[in-house]
């Protein structure tokens, strides 16, 4: 009994690790391109910056939504599982932020609270610190079972 | 769920690999099974019972 999936096919898992791999090379080299080490043209750096933005979302997303290589009922159920956790995750941060953002301004300078309001909007309203939970919770599970299941296996 | 998979597996002396192969999952699948993690789907369970020629109610139990 085939049950229809709509994830992406596990290649793309691979090909969304490689994508993350290259925004990691990448950004460190607009860093040094930023600090002036290597002279770059203004068409180089904004090739970078748009380069940059893409890649971790698309090899996110890739990462995110493709099939693993022993994809069965059970890596489903951890699947459910860790979306759980992150709409608990969710939840918390949005509700973190939100006092946060109104008890700051009457607990700190202006500066320093429009600074904290500022942290929390990354982390509660950026997709990619979702994504990258989710990933961060969803492979530890699994490796977890991995290595469980390695020493259990006799 | 309890269940005696682990059990039946002794019997026939097949590691989780080989089971896990046998059924067509994961080899976590089966781990998780034996150890209540999981509760299988019910082709699973059908899958489990035919494997060893047992019926689900001798696999499984409450």
């Amino acid at each position: 009994m085939e049950q229809k999936s709509l994830l992406l096919p596990h290649t793309c898992q691979k090909a969304g690790w490689w994508m993350l791999a290259a925004f990691a090379t990448l950004l460190g080299l607009s860093f040094v391109i930023k600090q002036n080490i290597i002279n770059a043209t203004n068409s180089i750096t904004t090739i970078l910056a748009f380069v940059v933005i893409c890649l971790p979302t698309v090899g996110l997303i890739f990462v995110c939504l493709s099939k693993e290589k022993n994809e069965d009922e059970f890596i489903n159920y951890l699947r459910m599982r860790t979306l759980k956790w992150i709409v608990v995750y969710a939840f918390i941060s949005c509700a973190i932020k939100a006092t946060v953002t109104y008890a700051a301004p009457y607990l700190f300078s202006l500066q320093t609270a429009g600074t904290i309001a500022q942290t929390c909007s990354f982390f509660v309203t950026n997709p990619m610190v979702l994504g990258l939970v989710y990933i961060i919770i969803f492979k530890a599970s699994v490796l977890y079972y991995n290595l469980k299941s390695k020493s259990d296996g006799q | 769920m309890d269940n005696n998979i682990r059990v039946e597996r002794a019997i026939k002396r097949i590691s989780q690999a080989e089971l896990a192969a046998a059924i067509g999952v994961s080899r976590q699948t089966i781990f998780a099974i034996e150890n209540n993690k999981f509760v299988p789907s019910t082709e699973l369970a059908l899958k489990l019972s035919a494997y060893f020629g047992k019926t689900v109610n001798e696999l499984f139990w409450l």
